[in-house]
């Protein structure tokens, strides 16, 4: 009788173990079956002369796709009025007609040139929307840099205060004949930002937009986690090589460093970012970094701290209510008080004999 | 004899056997996850944002694409990606050399080289 029972047990035992397994083996794959979840969806194109990637967080496909395909347009678009080198530009239309006419121009145009020069201005020009004139002398292509006697020639043509905006007519007029405005130190943090309007707008509850370096991102990743960007080791030996990160909720982040387009000679590294009251390669600084609410400064700002060095670099980032990390010449870290804490410094690539 | 009890009573060595089996298949399930997670073995090979090539990072070959510029060689060996040759002036995308994750871009020749599902390791975007 006893040994009966046991023998029951058991089988009870065994069935029980068979039903659970099922039941356990079921629920399994109805989760991971369920497409009701939020999932991340990355494309990138190319525009404005690099590569644009858009990351976005949405329960479809489709939901994805067609809010991403809006925001390539945009961005398109805004190429389309603000590139330096198309002459079908807004930007080159205000160039050609420096010293003769006003130019109308719109809305996005004007909107941009306004914040261009507020940062102008904020960092005594440091930043300076009209640098073009000088910029344009140098080749970093084929390794040309112009004589200082050409420099000094060029160098009265930069001044953003003789560019004229006018806001209620809608034009924009450089007031002496040879200026020029670039908008390459702005446009793509400023895309950055329309981007993710768009975005919002086609119902997108997060994404980032990152416009080669200049990011910006909304809202978390799905499970609540905040974006995380990885910041350039300025002298790794690519793109994935990085120094630091720092989680973003709802910020923008763009880097300026003296290894995007530069070249060197007798030793010396001639470089993109050039002091608008100099004309040369500004000195002192790799890196900057500049962390706030909206690219179009962070980008715009990089390049102002990046020229203004170390110490002034930090008071004007702080003076707009942004942070900034800057990589000083010998590799040294420079950051605003704020970041201290938000952004986790990395070992360098040292350790995978990669420098 | 209460409920709790007579159930108490009907543990079996099944359902020991049960408990042990669900934790080690939770425990795997995540070491597995996580290995599927880093170890991106693919390597994606797009033109102008078209994917061209879909290739397996642990097969060795070499491809070519066609971008604006001229051709781009891209050549797969020992479990690395590296750009071989292209047409581009300043050959960033060749001097980078052999990678094993992250991404190789040619801007001139509009030629994006990425491995794993994660072009940058672990980060959503890279500043710089």
């Amino acid at each position: 009788m006893p040994e009966q029972q046991g023998e029951g047990m058991k089988e009870r035992g065994l069935k029980r173990l068979l039903i659970v397994l099922l039941a356990v083996t079921l629920t399994l794959s109805s989760l991971s079956c369920s497409s009701k979840k939020e999932r991340m969806f990355k494309r990138s194109e190319f525009l404005l002369d690099t590569i644009v990637s858009i990351t976005v967080v949405a329960g479809s496909e489709k939901e994805a796709g067609d809010a991403m395909d809006k925001a390539f347009e945009e961005i398109r678009r805004l190429g389309g009025l603000l590139d330096f080198f198309s002459p079908e530009s807004e930007i080159s239309a205000i160039n050609r007609n420096a010293g003769i006419t006003p130019v109308a121009v719109s809305p996005d145009t004007l909107d941009l040139l306004e914040r261009a020069s507020e940062v102008s201005a904020g960092s005594n020009g440091a930043f300076d929307i009209t640098v073009g004139a000088v910029v344009s002398l140098y080749d970093f292509h084929r390794k040309v840099r112009p004589p200082d006697s050409l420099i000094r020639e060029r160098l009265p043509l930069v001044n953003f205060r003789d560019l004229i905006l006018d806001r209620s007519r809608g034009t924009a007029f450089l007031r002496r004949k040879g200026m020029t405005v670039d908008a390459g130190g702005i446009a793509k943090g400023y895309a950055a930002d329309r981007a993710v309007e768009v975005l919002k707008s086609a119902g997108i509850s997060a994404a980032l937009v990152a416009v080669a370096g200049d990011i910006r991102a909304y809202g978390s990743k799905p499970g609540g986690k905040p974006w995380l960007v990885g910041i350039r080791d300025p002298r790794g030996s690519g793109l994935d090589d990085i120094i630091a990160t720092i989680p973003l909720r709802d910020m923008a982040v763009s880097t300026s460093g003296d290894y995007e387009r530069f070249f060197i000679e007798d030793g010396k590294r001639i470089h993109h970012l050039i002091d608008p009251k100099t004309g040369h390669p500004a000195g002192g600084v790799m890196s900057v970094t500049v962390v706030g609410p909206l690219a179009v400064y962070t980008d715009s700002l990089a390049t102002a701290v990046f020229i203004s060095g170390i110490e002034k670099g930090l008071k004007t980032a702080e003076a707009f209510g942004y942070d900034a990390l800057m990589i000083d010449a010998s590799g040294g870290i420079h950051m605003t008080d704020a970041l201290k804490g938000r952004i986790a410094m990395l070992p360098r690539a040292k350790e995978n004999g990669r420098r | 004899m209460s409920l709790a009890r007579e159930t108490f009573k009907e543990i079996t060595i099944y359902d020991w056997v049960l408990l042990v089996v669900l934790v080690l298949v939770s425990i795997s399930g995540s070491f597995l996850v996580r290995g599927i997670a880093s170890t991106g073995d693919t390597v994606r090979i797009e033109v102008g944002g078209k994917l061209i090539y879909r290739l397996s990072l642990s097969e060795e070959r070499t491809v070519e694409v066609r971008g604006p510029a001229g051709i781009t060689r891209v050549e797969v060996k020992g479990g690395r990606v590296r750009v071989a040759d292209s047409p581009c002036p300043n050959k960033l995308c060749v001097r980078q050399g052999w990678t094993e994750r992250g991404a190789i871009i040619c801007l001139p020749n509009r030629v994006v080289v990425t491995v794993g599902g994660d072009a940058e390791g672990g980060v959503d975007a890279v500043s710089g």
